[in-house]
């Protein structure tokens, strides 16, 4: 793949640093494309498997077919806290690879597609098949 | 001294002190270590020393259930048994292998790992492996400046493996028991019937036969069964006409709990970036060089109420072409089968390793080696159908439970778990393991020819076969030799522990002897 993917995905979340937002609903599409970037994954899977797990997460959690509401998931960092929307990108990929690796510890796992995945990055990826399917 | 039973005068009566019943790793471990004693020791070989198509014959049975390899082919009949082409991977079964586990049905030895481990540290011997070290520090002696995956040791474990040459004991020991005078080896000698006392509270003789149409008795102070799992239980139940249910079978367990591993390829693992996986692969250089698989520690295995298994690791490029091996062996004939399989390696030696190590890599496919649960109805019965010599045919009912398939799918989850964790990367599973429920199992498992149980140890008549000293309940002077005593499978092959176990028979009836 995995490179150009993983190119591609980062150029994807990257642009949203450089457009200032302005709006509210500019600030959510931001924020998404910043968090819908699961950084491992990427690195190992194309961007369809991607998709398919987003896709296969949203099936099993028809609850979470709702991007507000995975972005408000997402933004819990690992000590419970709450993340600003306004976080810059490094801090949040860093903030978001710490609550991975504590979903991990603390067995917040899932399966999804074959996939032990921790809770987080299905979200991520479940995340990035909605914002996909918007683009 | 040898004898080949064809040419004796029909109807001779052979006698002796201890008669084993087959040469395969288990008879042979057995009759070394009685050469040079005081005592009169009767061998008997089924075959010759060389491949018989008429003597193989006498193993052919039927399967149903669970789909598994020809009867035919899953053992060799002839001096040496299946050490004549066996792989040679060896490890000691792990102490939780013995243990009584609340989540395990009918799990629980007589005997301790602690039991076994002179036994295994001889038998290490008798198998030309190592010296009895099988700890991650060994084999980082003998494979320095190797890694192993940075995984918690909470979790996982690294289990060690030694490798046989392997050893083929119809080459290696054919000298030593036929230059022992006090060892009688006698070839195309097939038992074809066990015959007890009148009370049948011991055995009286046995009756051999062979295709020549020569039909012999042997007579001894104790009989050790060493045919294999298989064999043992068929001649126990087929040795019928005193007992109706056969020898021993009293309690209606002769044949039942048979047990395999289950062996298939399982999963993925994708790292971030390449690993040396050496220690987990095998060293191109020299096949005898240790190795390792990751294992579930007994804590994890306890919490997660799961069996003992192992993971090994593949790289991706050694594998694209091969087929599971249930697809591959597949013919009656075994020295077909075993050609097939060795086809199905291709791929290994199709690779340069001048240029690149092929164990230094990012993606590795995951094969799975799990003991099966112990179960009364996977089990081995007669057929109506008899084999050459007139003794019924063998039927296996190879049955997988439950906690098989869920055991298999949670060592995944935990393991991928334990590489999410330690952030190198991640683990797909194949789609038989998440997909389905866990009363399916997939078409393309398969074993490891490893058959054991059929005459589990117990020291209760009513849920085991045989004592902790491999006796028969009810009968004072037949014994079984090897893998057919195990009460649970372990993770491990059970080449090792078969061995350990027959020498610790041996020394049994060393001391029975003397008392005697």
């Amino acid at each position: 793949m995995l490179r150009k993917t993983f190119c591609e995905m980062s150029f994807l979340a990257g642009l949203s640093i450089f457009f200032p937002t302005v709006g509210c609903s500019k600030l959510e599409s931001s924020i998404a494309k910043k968090l819908s970037l699961p950084l491992t994954l990427a690195k190992i899977n194309d961007h369809n498997t991607i998709i398919d797990i987003g896709n296969s997460y949203l099936d099993k959690n028809p609850d979470e077919n709702n991007q507000e509401h995975l972005i408000d998931k997402l933004l819990v960092s690992s000590n419970g806290g709450l993340i600003s929307k306004t976080t810059d990108s490094l801090t949040l990929e860093n903030l978001i690879l710490k609550k991975i690796e504590t979903d991990f510890k603390n067995g917040e796992t899932i399966v999804i597609n074959g996939w032990v995945l921790s809770k987080t990055e299905a979200r991520q990826c479940a995340l990035f098949s909605l914002t996909q399917a918007k683009n | 001294m040898h004898i080949d039973a064809r040419y004796l005068d029909d109807h001779t009566n052979i006698e002796g002190d201890i008669c084993i019943v087959g040469s395969g790793a288990a008879g042979i471990s057995f009759a070394l270590e009685w050469i040079n004693t005081p005592y009169k020791v009767i061998l008997l070989e089924g075959g010759g020393f060389e491949y018989d198509n008429q003597v193989q014959n006498l193993y052919a049975g039927k399967n149903t259930g669970q789909r598994y390899y020809p009867l035919r082919s899953s053992r060799l009949h002839y001096f040496g048994g299946t050490t004549n082409h066996w792989a040679g991977m060896c490890s000691p079964y792990d102490p939780i292998d013995f243990k009584k586990r609340d989540w395990v049905p009918h799990s629980g030895w007589p005997i301790t790992r602690l039991d076994l481990d002179p036994f295994y540290a001889r038998a290490n011997k008798v198998l030309e492996l190592g010296p009895y070290r099988y700890d991650i520090e060994y084999l980082k002696e003998v494979r320095p400046n190797k890694e192993t995956l940075p995984l918690d040791e909470g979790v996982v474990w690294n289990k060690m493996w030694q490798f046989s040459p392997p050893t083929r004991f119809n080459k290696k020991y054919r000298d030593d028991i036929v230059n022992a005078k006090n060892i009688h080896l006698y070839t195309y000698a097939n038992l074809t019937n066990i015959i007890a006392n009148d009370s049948i509270n011991s055995i009286d003789k046995l009756e051999l036969k062979n295709h020549a149409n020569k039909t012999h008795n042997v007579k001894a102070k104790h009989y050790v069964l060493a045919c294999g799992a298989i064999q043992n239980a068929r001649m126990l139940l087929a040795s019928n006409k005193q007992a109706n249910k056969g020898l021993g079978n009293q309690n209606d367990l002769v044949g039942r709990y048979f047990m395999e591993h289950l062996e298939v390829i399982s999963a993925q693992m994708f790292l971030k970036k390449p690993f040396a996986m050496d220690l987990y692969g095998f060293d191109p250089k020299s096949w005898t060089t240790p190795r390792a698989e990751i294992g579930l520690t007994e804590e994890i295995q306890e919490k997660h109420q799961i069996l003992n298994g192992t993971i090994s690791f593949t790289p991706m490029a050694l594998t694209k072409s091969q087929k599971p091996m249930i697809d591959v062996w597949t013919s009656d004939d075994p020295l077909e089968s075993e050609k097939k399989l060795y086809e199905n390696f291709e791929d290994y030696d199709k690779i340069d390793r001048s240029v690149k190590n092929p164990y230094e890599t990012n993606v590795f496919e995951l094969f799975t080696r799990m003991e099966q649960a112990p179960n009364p109805n996977s089990r081995i019965t007669l057929d109506s159908e008899k084999d050459e010599l007139g003794v019924q045919r063998a039927k296996l009912h190879w049955d997988l439970t439950e906690l098989d398939k869920h055991s298999m799918r949670k060592i995944y989850e935990i393991f991928g778990e334990a590489v999410g964790k330690s952030g190198i990367g991640r683990v797909k599973m194949y789609d038989f393991l998440w997909k389905a429920n866990n009363s399916e199992m997939l078409k393309t498992l398969g074993g490891g020819w490893h058959h054991m149980g059929t005459t589990k140890m117990h020291d209760d008549p009513k849920q085991g076969v045989v004592d902790a000293n491999c006796k028969i309940h009810g009968l004072s002077n037949l014994f079984i030799a090897g893998s057919g005593c195990c009460s649970t499978a372990g993770a491990p092959n059970p080449t090792l522990n078969l061995v350990a176990l027959s020498l610790r028979l041996s020394d049994h009836l060393k001391t029975l002897m003397r008392n005697n």
